[in-house]
């Protein structure tokens, strides 16, 4: 296991400061609540700690503050030496297509999940290039997760500067491993809320908990969860672009197994919007999708390993 | 175990015939299914589609001419909603599921003489629309632990309690449930059926957003809610009884429409891996052809119920594991149509279903509302309502395997 620069007694003081600031209503944008909490010390000190604490009590609150453009925006800023960078936009792909580079012209074609900076960084094959943003056109993305404002960015961009010492490779691993720790947030939450719904809920004169149909649900998708947070915490300490593609991929489906299970235990409330499960729900789908949902990225895993013939070890395994 | 015989009797075939020829008749002649309209549209062609249904004597068709019913045997209400899913048309409105469905069968079966003259052919023309009173905050799968009140007052009974859940509740002109009348009979014995009329004094609908932000369900106040006692259904403490008897005719029905209606959504999902490039993928063409047996599977289950319905005019054991069936597999159908969909399903675009249990309905473009809706609430609703997947188990386990019974606590 890892050791940690960070204390307990100060993991516990950060875990409070970040629920606070995860879930309060603020026109500040995130990034900059983040630095007055003193976060760049923290993640100097520890960044994976750190960093995995934020996204699972991401999960765990389903806040909808913006915390991954801020912390890819500094990864790269780190990674370039360039501490300009903070300020920019990182963009994730586009599902659906790539920004693409003609000539001196690039076509955007990119997601965002904060409203545009001055300048934008996106993703040209491995490539990153940093352009100004003012005459893009937007479109939010409405559907499944309304409050995650991911938002469409496209357009024809004149003058790009590429972005030396960093590649795509490098931004998406950290990105992958950082939603990887939010689905996990997510799935730990889910099952210990259907626990304790369980443990109140009377049904035949007896808290439902006591039935195995129930446990043993509840059981399962614990187990899932817990495995995903072993191999997501090992993708932190790593930085390894492949554990964070199975951490990607094992969370993904720990945290939708963990919501069927638990949407069970629910029956009816389950279904209602007064009920906080189904932004759970909703969040878990989306943040499935961002950089490959379970599903191709279990596709991906077994390719490389026909290709490779090789199963990589994770960790110390 | 029963044998499967796929013959309807010659009866039934004709009467077929004449459903087929009302069909060709009277719908639009570009027809393509309820799924193709829009939701208002749909909501204006199923109101003027009912009265047509109405005028036709196709609503109602088993009950009893004198209320104003066709006297048709039973299996021609299997055979109407048969053909009638076959070409994607609704049977009537989606409150008349409890309205129609299940109280004016309940009415037929248990019903007064005076009740069935006021109440079923009104219900047959769409002039009142009854929703169902029976889950109580405390009561979802322990539903014989039901505890609104019911106390009898001269010529009235005085209701005092809660129901949740109630689906169109809103619509309402009316509510059936189920009340305790005897608080010290054994459970299943101290439950008496009722109607109550709105609007009453005493009686107060709040509807319940859904997670798809509709208002879909309700909650029911009771408090010193009067009705008159004639409006008790069937014998006082035997509402359990009454309650449960309609299910036969129920189950009948879906046992024939589920497997064309998940048919027809199966279709839409190797559509939607055409459309989407993935119809390649072998984990894809593995989903799917475990989608195509599993409803294959499922026509022969329906065949098995419908033989029993038709031999014995009951469907026995064979209930519990459609339900489980056909709940099961649908969350699996749905998840393949999300995991197409992939990205396209987290925005929404196009049409959004009609109804909110069971599958879009047919002729329904592959939009992402579609299916959003269908992933949201159809498809993982299923497994709960109407008797969750851990309830249908342990039906089957003790029941029908015979195994010993879960222990249970002594109330």
């Amino acid at each position: 296991m890892s050791t940690t620069a960070l204390t307990d007694d100060v993991l516990d003081m950060l875990r409070h400061s970040l629920r606070h600031v995860l879930t309060e209503t603020s026109n500040v944008p995130f990034g900059d609540r983040l630095a007055e909490l003193g976060w760049d010390e923290v993640v100097a000190d520890d960044a994976s700690t750190a960093l995995r604490t934020l996204f699972e009590i991401k999960g765990e609150t389903v806040s909808s503050a913006d915390a991954l453009t801020p912390t890819l925006a500094r990864h790269l800023a780190k990674l370039t030496g360039d501490p300009a960078l903070v300020g920019a936009t990182v963009a994730l792909p586009s599902p659906n297509g790539t920004s693409t580079c003609e000539g001196e012209t690039l076509m955007i074609d990119a997601i965002v999940l904060s409203p545009l900076a001055a300048t934008l960084v996106v993703a040209v094959g491995d490539r990153l290039a940093l352009v100004f943003t003012e005459g893009l056109s937007t479109t939010p993305m409405r559907g499944t997760d309304e409050t995650l404002g991911l938002t469409r960015v496209s357009g024809r961009a004149s003058g790009c500067a590429w972005i030396d010492g960093a590649t795509w490779t490098q931004l998406e691993t950290h990105a992958r491993w950082l939603l990887a720790c939010e689905l996990v947030g997510i799935g730990r939450h889910v099952v210990a809320a259907a626990v304790e719904y369980a443990k109140v809920r009377v049904q035949y004169g007896k808290p439902i908990g006591v039935f195995q149909a129930l446990q043993h649900r509840l059981a399962s998708a614990h187990v899932a969860v817990v495995g995903a947070g072993h191999v997501a915490a090992e993708a932190g300490v790593s930085g390894d672009a492949w554990v964070a593609l199975v951490a990607k991929c094992v969370a993904g489906r720990a945290a939708e197994d963990a919501c069927t299970q638990a949407q069970q235990c629910y029956g009816a409330i389950g279904f209602t919007w007064e009920h906080e499960f189904h932004r759970y729900l909703r969040r878990t789908y989306v943040l499935d999708q961002l950089l490959g949902n379970w599903r191709t990225l279990e596709h991906e895993i077994g390719i490389r390993l026909q290709e490779s013939g090789v199963v990589p070890r994770i960790g110390t395994l | 175990m029963a044998g499967i015989d796929l013959s309807f009797p010659p009866e039934a075939e004709a009467f077929r015939a004449d459903v087929r020829a009302f069909l060709a008749e009277h719908l639009p002649k570009d027809w393509k299914g309820l799924g193709a309209l829009d939701r208002a549209d749909a909501k204006e062609f199923t109101n003027r589609w009912r009265r047509t249904l109405a005028e036709h004597g196709m609503i109602g068709i088993t009950w009893p001419k004198e209320y104003g019913g066709q006297g048709r045997p039973k299996i021609d209400q299997v055979v109407l909603a048969e053909e009638f899913a076959r070409v994607g048309a609704p049977i009537y409105r989606v409150p008349d599921t409890t309205s129609v469905k299940m109280l004016g069968n309940t009415l037929v079966n248990w019903g007064t003489e005076d009740q069935k003259r006021r109440h079923l052919p009104p219900l047959i023309a769409g002039d009142t629309t009854w929703v169902q009173g029976y889950s109580e905050p405390e009561s979802g799968s322990d539903l014989a632990s039901i505890h609104l009140r019911a106390v009898r007052d001269a010529d009235e009974w005085v209701l005092n309690g809660q129901k949740i859940w109630t689906s169109c509740g809103m619509e309402g002109t009316g509510i059936f449930l189920l009340a305790r009348t005897d608080p010290d009979a054994p459970q299943h014995r101290g439950i008496t059926f009722f109607l109550c009329e709105f609007p009453n004094p005493g009686v107060e609908v709040r509807p319940i957003k859904t997670l798809t932000g509709d208002d879909e369900f309700c909650e029911v106040f009771f408090t010193d809610a009067r009705i008159p006692a004639e409006h008790m259904v069937g014998p006082l403490n035997d509402g359990w009884k009454v309650a449960n008897s309609l299910l036969g005719l129920e189950r009948g029905e879906e046992a024939a429409t589920n497997p064309i209606f998940f048919r027809a959504e199966l279709d839409r999902i190797v559509q939607l891996a055409r459309n989407t490039g993935k119809i390649n993928d072998p984990v894809v063409r593995d989903r799917l052809a475990w989608c195509h047996m599993r409803v294959e599977i499922m026509r022969f289950l329906g065949y098995r119920i419908l033989t029993q319905i038709v031999r014995d005019g009951k469907i026995g054991p064979a209930a519990s594991i459609s339900k489980l069936y056909w709940s099961e597999y649908h969350q699996k159908a749905v998840d393949l149509a999300m995991s197409l969909l992939g990205a396209d399903g987290m925005v929404r675009e196009g049409r959004r279903p009609n109804k909110h249990f069971r599958t879009d309905e047919p002729g329904a473009a592959n939009t992402s509302n579609s299916w959003i809706d269908v992933f949201l609430i159809n498809a993982r609703s299923g497994t709960v309502y109407a008797g969750t997947s851990e309830i249908q188990r342990n039906i089957l386990g003790e029941n029908i395997l015979g195994l010993p019974k879960e222990p249970r606590p002594i109330v």
